[in-house]
């Protein structure tokens, strides 16, 4: 999977979970910028990513994502590492 | 040693920051090694019993860390290492800051008889336990690159953050300690570092200490205290408490920027939030951090986790259910408060204070999540007086809980409570002087541009901070003006230190 389907993908998550339909995810973005992406809703978020792609984060890595493009590469990372092709 | 000791700044800091310089001349190594050794120092100063535990410490997890680290192959035996070295931690906290208190109470109010001599707390002990402990379970994880034994010794002992913080991540710093760039002086960062440290020198000295008399009489005897006598105290322990502990991190980060180290921020003036949650991601900024990362996301990872897998939602629709809010959000966030209360010492009063905090938080995020967040089309002047509100409850709310943070016990606290009510009357005795010198204090703590804003433009610390209002002119260039300003603030800070006090926070 590319870093662009990841993005795609992530962006269907942040609207389903945020209750946001009309959010348009770049990488840029941080939980700065979406008010409902707190501390409590971040954990959410990571599990949702988690099942979504079927991937498991580390408890170090979950401070590290708070940011579209740091997560869009983690799970590329992970996607690279669990299915080598 | 203090930071605010004569011995330190007129011998200890130019001796350590020559050495440094001096011995990187033959190599790297030679000047880690100089700085490990002149934190040691730092640390024996105060009492060489110590500096064993110290050693032992770093040692032991040393050690166990690469044990973990090649334990990769075996994950079942890898677990059960990390949890034996993470035992051994805790257990020597516990020892160390509870043991005394818990057997005490056994004795005295269980009648189980315990017998414990008072044991002296080892300086710093729950921060370079934390921050072991923090390496410890990276290196299972695998997400510690760098493991050097100079660096990681380095990183635990670094005299400016020893004794009360911040509480460091190594992967913000050790590649700082590898980084060569390091180990060449700068002028620019000394001289950054000078003026943080002056005026957290000044924080300190001249408007934290003067402070603490009033305080500590006011604490000792609640009860003599009138309705205004008992909220004046109260306010002044919170003004004390603050510049207090926001000196002392302006001091450790002035003084890791002249060793060209970065520090993330501690504090970033928390008393201008506008609510409680906000409050703790600007009050001792990286106790909240560590807490999140290694105690908040594992339970409520975990919680999250279970509920998927058990067919329960996960998203925010399913958080305004009252099963979602409280097992999702309530329950990680009353356990960790409890946590963070127990961390500051044994006594009912810090479970208390971290119970009390953990309801603000439930109920700011109950607030948030059942009723939303407040419409951003009001006009300028009820958005202006909603923010003044905001921050009016939430300091109110901080001085209540800090009532509980300072008594000597739970009984004590309630006595001051008692006065906070007007139980115990309600004579006005305040001096002009004193109403006056709380009014500059509390311009400087709303009004005023934080240190990292002032000197925002040389990245002192890793945080970054949002921008003071363009209005007030004060930022720092290199230029006379600026050099005397900090010349004089550093010969009142001197001259005010006199019977030196010690940092409120070095007690945890």
């Amino acid at each position: 999977m590319t870093e662009a389907d990841v993005l795609l993908k992530l962006e269907e998550i942040f609207r389903d979970l945020f209750d946001l339909p009309d959010l348009q995810l770049d990488v840029s973005m941080s939980a700065d910028d979406i008010d409902e992406w707190d501390s409590v809703n971040h954990v959410m978020l990571v599990v949702q990513v988690e099942r979504e792609f079927k991937i498991k984060f580390h408890t170090a890595e979950v401070e590290e994502m708070k940011n579209v493009g740091d997560l869009v590469k983690l799970v590329v990372g992970k996607l690279g590492k669990s299915t080598p092709r | 040693m203090l930071f605010n000791s004569y011995v330190f700044i007129a011998f200890f800091l130019p001796v350590a920051l020559a050495g440094f310089f001096a011995s990187a001349r033959y190599g790297r190594q030679s000047a880690a090694a100089w700085l490990i050794l002149a934190s040691l120092v730092f640390y024996a100063w105060w009492n060489p019993a110590f500096l064993p535990i110290l050693i032992a410490s770093i040692l032991i997890n040393y050690g166990m860390s690469e044990v973990v680290a090649r334990s990769g192959q075996r994950p079942a035996l890898q677990s059960a290492l990390l949890a034996l070295a993470v035992g051994l931690n805790l257990l020597a906290l516990f020892y160390y800051k509870y043991f005394f208190e818990v057997a005490k109470f056994l004795t005295e109010d269980i009648g189980f008889e315990v017998h414990a001599d008072s044991i002296l707390l080892p300086l710093g002990i729950s921060f370079f336990t934390f921050t072991q402990i923090g390496y410890l379970i990276d290196v299972k994880q695998g997400v510690a690159k760098e493991r050097g034994f100079l660096n990681y010794v380095l990183f635990v002992t670094f005299f400016p953050h020893l004794i009360a913080g911040p509480i460091l991540h190594h992967r913000e710093m050790m590649p700082q300690f590898a980084e060569k760039q390091t180990y060449r002086f700068s002028l620019i960062n000394f001289s950054v570092g000078v003026t943080i440290f002056a005026m957290g020198l000044f924080k300190k000295a001249v408007l934290a200490d003067p402070l603490g008399g009033d305080v500590t009489a006011g604490f000792d005897a609640p009860g003599d205290l009138s309705f205004y006598g008992a909220w004046w105290v109260a306010v002044r322990y919170s003004m004390q408490l603050y510049f207090d502990f926001s000196g002392y991190s302006d001091m450790a980060i002035g003084l890791a920027c002249m060793f060209n180290v970065r520090f993330p921020l501690n504090f970033n003036s928390p008393f201008k939030s506008q609510s409680i949650i906000e409050y703790w991601q600007r009050w001792h900024m990286t106790l909240t951090r560590y807490l999140n990362q290694y105690l908040y996301n594992p339970m409520a990872l975990a919680v999250v986790r279970w509920r998927s897998d058990h067919g329960f939602g996960t998203k925010r629709v399913n958080q305004k259910t009252l099963g979602g809010f409280l097992s999702m959000t309530a329950l990680p966030t009353m356990l960790t408060m409890a946590l963070i209360g127990l961390w500051h010492g044994a006594g009912l009063q810090f479970l208390l204070f971290g119970l009390l905090h953990g309801a603000y938080l439930t109920v700011n995020h109950a607030l948030r999540i059942f009723r939303g967040t407040a419409s951003e089309n009001s006009t300028p002047w009820v958005a202006w007086l909603r923010r003044i509100l905001n921050i009016a409850v939430t300091y109110i709310a901080v001085v209540v809980a800090l009532v509980l943070f300072r008594s000597s016990s739970l009984d004590n606290a309630i006595t001051m409570y008692q006065s906070m009510l007007g139980l115990n009357g309600f004579v006005f005795a305040v001096g002009k002087a004193d109403i006056i010198w709380l009014l500059v204090l509390a311009i400087i703590v709303w009004g005023c541009p934080n240190v990292q804003q002032i000197m925002g433009q040389f990245g002192p610390a890793l945080t970054k901070v949002d921008a003071f209002s363009k209005r007030v002119p004060l930022i720092w260039k290199a230029n006379a003006k600026w050099a005397c300003a900090v010349g004089v603030m550093l010969a009142v800070s001197l001259m005010a230190l006199g019977g030196t006090s010690e940092f409120m926070y070095f007690q945890f």
